[in-house]
């Protein structure tokens, strides 16, 4: 009697497990990835406005501009023109330029931070307009023009700086 | 079920571009300078005293040609029999230039010119000329010129005529 129960036991428990010869299967996934160079920028040359005249009292201020294109002269207003080509030579005055590398054809963005110019003068510096894409060999030339301007309040002298560039993918 | 939502996430995954380095800075040289502003001030001119002309004859003229900065003419031409002789005393025997006298941005040169004659009397008309056509900030320029009369002109003192100078860094 012991082993019937047993016996009848057993039997019970295994018919209750399903049945697994065919409980799991295998697929395989094909995976593609894409993995693009770093985005890296440099400065070539220097944003460089040159010389310019700052206003007599009273008067309003000065200003010389430079387009963010290669070669851009300078467009002087309300007489802040010094003259002169010596001084206005490319050596002295021109957009700055720098280079950008990373993945070719891909589009990026660019931001210019400010300027912090001393007092009675104004700097602030521009890109392109529109989006810029790295060209087939994964490069691209960006200008930096923008404008330089002067209020009686300013001193005559020399001005440097810097000004970050921050150039992303987008 | 849960083991094939796995699987797709894990797809997805591995297409999107590795972008470890998506953007870059870079510091850009600025230069500029601010120069001063360039002024001018001029003292009065006196012509020398001229005869006009009887009537049908030609205009007559007294020219003073000035130079070297100074409030002395340089020389006295008359033209025609516009010579009154000696029995005049004063500056107006001789006249006195006009003296422009600039400050600005030290050693810098500029154009002068001069134009824009308003204000003299009926029949006359008045030439100005300056000593150059250049000057350098900080040294005195002259301006003289030439006075011609009609036989019509009213004699008489006369006051009131003007002209322009004006200087622009070159």
């Amino acid at each position: 009697m012991r082993l019937t129960l047993i016996g009848a036991s057993f039997a019970t428990l295994v018919a209750t497990v399903p049945a697994l010869a065919d409980n799991s299967g295998t697929g395989t996934v094909t995976v593609g990835g894409n993995v693009v160079a770093a985005l890296t920028i440099s400065a070539e040359d220097d944003l460089r406005f040159g010389e310019l005249v700052k206003p007599s009292t009273g008067e309003s201020a000065t200003s010389v501009t430079l387009a963010a294109v290669s070669g851009a002269g300078p467009t002087y207003t309300n007489g802040g023109d010094p003259g002169d080509s010596n001084r206005s030579a490319a050596a002295n005055i021109g957009p700055g330029r720098m280079t950008v590398e990373g993945e070719p054809n891909f589009n990026f963005g660019i931001a210019i931070a400010g300027f912090i110019a001393p007092a009675g003068v104004t700097i602030t510096a521009v890109g392109p307009t529109g989006g810029e894409t790295l060209d087939g060999a994964g490069e691209a030339e960006l200008f930096i023009g923008g404008t330089m301007s002067a209020t009686t309040a300013a001193a005559t002298g020399v001005i440097t700086g810097t000004i970050n560039v921050t150039v992303q993918y987008n | 079920m849960k083991k094939f939502l796995a699987t797709a996430a894990l797809v997805a995954f591995s297409t999107t571009p590795v972008l470890a380095d998506d953007n870059d800075s870079a510091a850009m040289g600025v230069s500029g300078a601010i120069v001063a502003a360039l002024e001018l001030t001029v003292t009065d001119m006196t012509l020398p005293t001229v005869v006009k002309p009887a009537a049908g004859e030609a205009d007559n003229s007294v020219t003073i040609a000035c130079a070297a900065g100074a409030a002395a003419p340089d020389s006295k031409t008359y033209g025609g029999d516009s010579d009154p002789g000696t029995n005049v005393t004063g500056d107006a025997l001789n006249g006195v230039c006009g003296v422009g006298s600039t400050t600005g941005e030290a050693g810098y040169t500029f154009d002068i010119v001069a134009d824009t004659v308003s204000g003299f009397p009926a029949d006359t008309s008045f030439l100005p000329a300056c000593e150059a056509a250049t000057g350098t900030v900080g040294t005195d320029f002259a301006c003289g010129g030439t006075l011609t009369v009609t036989a019509d002109a009213a004699t008489g003192a006369f006051t009131g005529g003007t002209f322009n100078v004006t200087v622009t860094y070159n």
